[in-house]
């Protein structure tokens, strides 16, 4: 009885132990990955694949998952479980983390891969606003998109500026606060109308901008009448010349619409060079006629044409 | 019956007529603009592309501090937050159909590419997405350039069976161009 009771003690306690030994072989699938943790975009990748439980002729599965790409390989593995992973140059094209995941039965190993950016060869410079009223009056931002040849964005904290020139030739620089693969800044107005030029270069890559600066609102009008008098004979025609500036003293921005006004009519013309002009026949009864110009609420001094029956020089 | 009476008479039987005939006339008025606003909704017409905007456990705004350049209107956080939803739901769309011609609406640049080049139209995958947490870190003064991260989101591949979960954070920067705002550059970084 008691031989029996041992042999039956040893058998369970067998048993046991190659049931445990069963469950921990199905969890104890060790899957190592060697290979570079950081690679530059583009670049390219090995590493060596090593599975001891496995058995040479097996395959695995063997993802990568850069950007929103996934790139998938069948690996054969060879003695002891070995296999050598290669992914061409051209392929981890995408920056940031991505993620290596080996599958093998039910084991998965996942590991990350830092992909660096290369050096940004290219940069998109934006403005805001691409006509700025002039005299510091306005801002406006500078956008920055600076990326290498695979479209990645420069990582980390980088130093970002622009060299910028105004119309009056005044030199500057601005420095640009960077995130999430975008530069900016706010540029403001300075000195008159004209031309803004920036320069900017973000690590290799170079480009320029221009915006420009617009004149004030108009703030003072100045009518001449060409001639400033004529007969009544009908066959004469004025022209009404108004120069405007703005309250800077410069000439408003072309295309202003500045209106003439006389008794019983009005005329528009645009300006160009801050001058604007209409011409109309000349009245044909003798007397004073008063006009003027306007545009914005600015208003010039009236000027006075003379309609003369015989000759003006009287 | 006196002339009185007559015409006291007269006068409640055109009531009795009138009453009827002023009810059903209301009614066929009712009905004559009922059908004329069946249909299309005529003020649609000004509202362009309706606005979806994602459950909070698909996509959401964490609050609007720590971010440079201007303040976006709350109408304009919602357009940038449905049109970033929308991108993700096009690209998963491209993956299970393999078309990729509606990318465009919503990818620009180099987002685009990467976006065509993670589609294959020989491998139908169904994707999914969703937790996208979004935090702004710029918005532009004209409101046409936004730059913001996505925490902790969550994207599945299922093929053949098999589906992958990831989880990743992602920084993004969209402009709004002809109407439509557009992923235009975007970094993954998976854990």
């Amino acid at each position: 009885m008691k031989r029996a009771g041992l042999l039956l003690g040893v058998m369970g306690i067998t048993l046991v132990l190659f049931s445990l030994q069963a469950v921990w072989g199905q969890s104890s699938i060790s899957i190592d990955l060697q290979g570079p943790s950081t690679i530059q975009a583009a670049d390219a990748w090995e590493a060596q694949l090593e599975i001891m439980e496995a058995q040479a002729g097996e395959t695995v599965e063997a993802s990568v998952f850069n950007g929103l790409y996934r790139h998938t390989d069948s690996l054969v593995l060879g003695t002891g479980g070995v296999a050598h992973w290669q992914i061409p140059e051209g392929v981890l094209t995408q920056s940031g983390t991505s993620l290596l995941l080996i599958r093998y039965q039910d084991t998965e190993l996942r590991q990350t891969l830092r992909v660096l950016p290369q050096p940004a060869q290219t940069v998109d410079l934006l403005t805001t606003s691409n006509n700025l009223p002039a005299y510091g009056d306005a801002r406006a931002m500078l956008i920055a998109l600076p990326r290498d040849a695979w479209g990645n964005p420069p990582t980390g904290d980088i130093s970002v500026s622009a060299a910028v020139q105004f119309p009056d030739g005044s030199a500057n620089r601005l420095d640009f606060s960077y995130t999430s693969g975008l530069a900016w800044t706010w540029m403001r107005s300075q000195g008159a109308s004209g031309r803004v030029r920036f320069h900017i270069q973000v690590q290799e890559a170079v480009t320029s901008l221009e915006l420009m600066q617009t004149p004030g609102r108009p703030a003072e009008l100045t009518l001449s009448i060409s001639p400033n008098c004529t007969l009544t004979d009908g066959r004469d025609q004025i022209t009404l010349i108004a120069d405007v500036v703005d309250s800077h003293g410069s000439a408003v921005a072309n295309g202003t619409q500045i209106a003439f006004v006389w008794e019983g009519g009005t005329g528009k013309g645009a300006a160009v060079d801050g001058r604007a002009s209409v011409r109309i026949p000349a009245p044909t009864l003798a007397g004073s006629y008063h006009f003027y110009a306007e545009s914005a609420g600015a208003r010039s001094q009236d000027e006075v044409l003379r309609i003369v029956e015989q000759n003006c020089s009287s | 019956m006196s002339k009185v009476r007559a015409k006291f008479f007269i006068f409640l039987v055109a009531l009795g007529i009138m009453i009827p005939l002023a009810l059903l006339g209301v009614a066929l008025t009712g009905q004559f603009v009922f059908f004329f606003q069946q249909g299309a909704n005529p003020a649609s017409i000004f509202h362009g592309n309706e606005l979806i905007l994602p459950e909070p456990a698909q996509a959401r705004w964490l609050p609007l501090t720590g971010y440079g350049g201007s303040t976006p209107s709350q109408a304009q956080a919602e357009e940038l937050l449905a049109a970033y939803w929308e991108a993700w739901t096009a690209l998963e769309r491209s993956h299970l159909t393999g078309d990729t011609s509606n990318l465009l609406t919503h990818w620009a640049g180099d987002a685009y590419q990467q976006a065509l080049q993670a589609v294959d139209p020989a491998d139908h995958v169904q994707m999914t997405h969703s937790s996208h947490q979004l935090r702004l870190t710029f918005f532009s003064d004209d409101g046409s350039v936004a730059a913001f991260d996505d925490l902790n989101f969550l994207v599945e591949y299922t093929t053949a069976g098999s589906t992958t979960s990831l989880n990743a954070s992602a920084s993004i920067v969209m402009t709004l161009d002809t109407g439509f705002w557009r992923i235009r550059s975007l970094t993954v970084a998976y854990r």
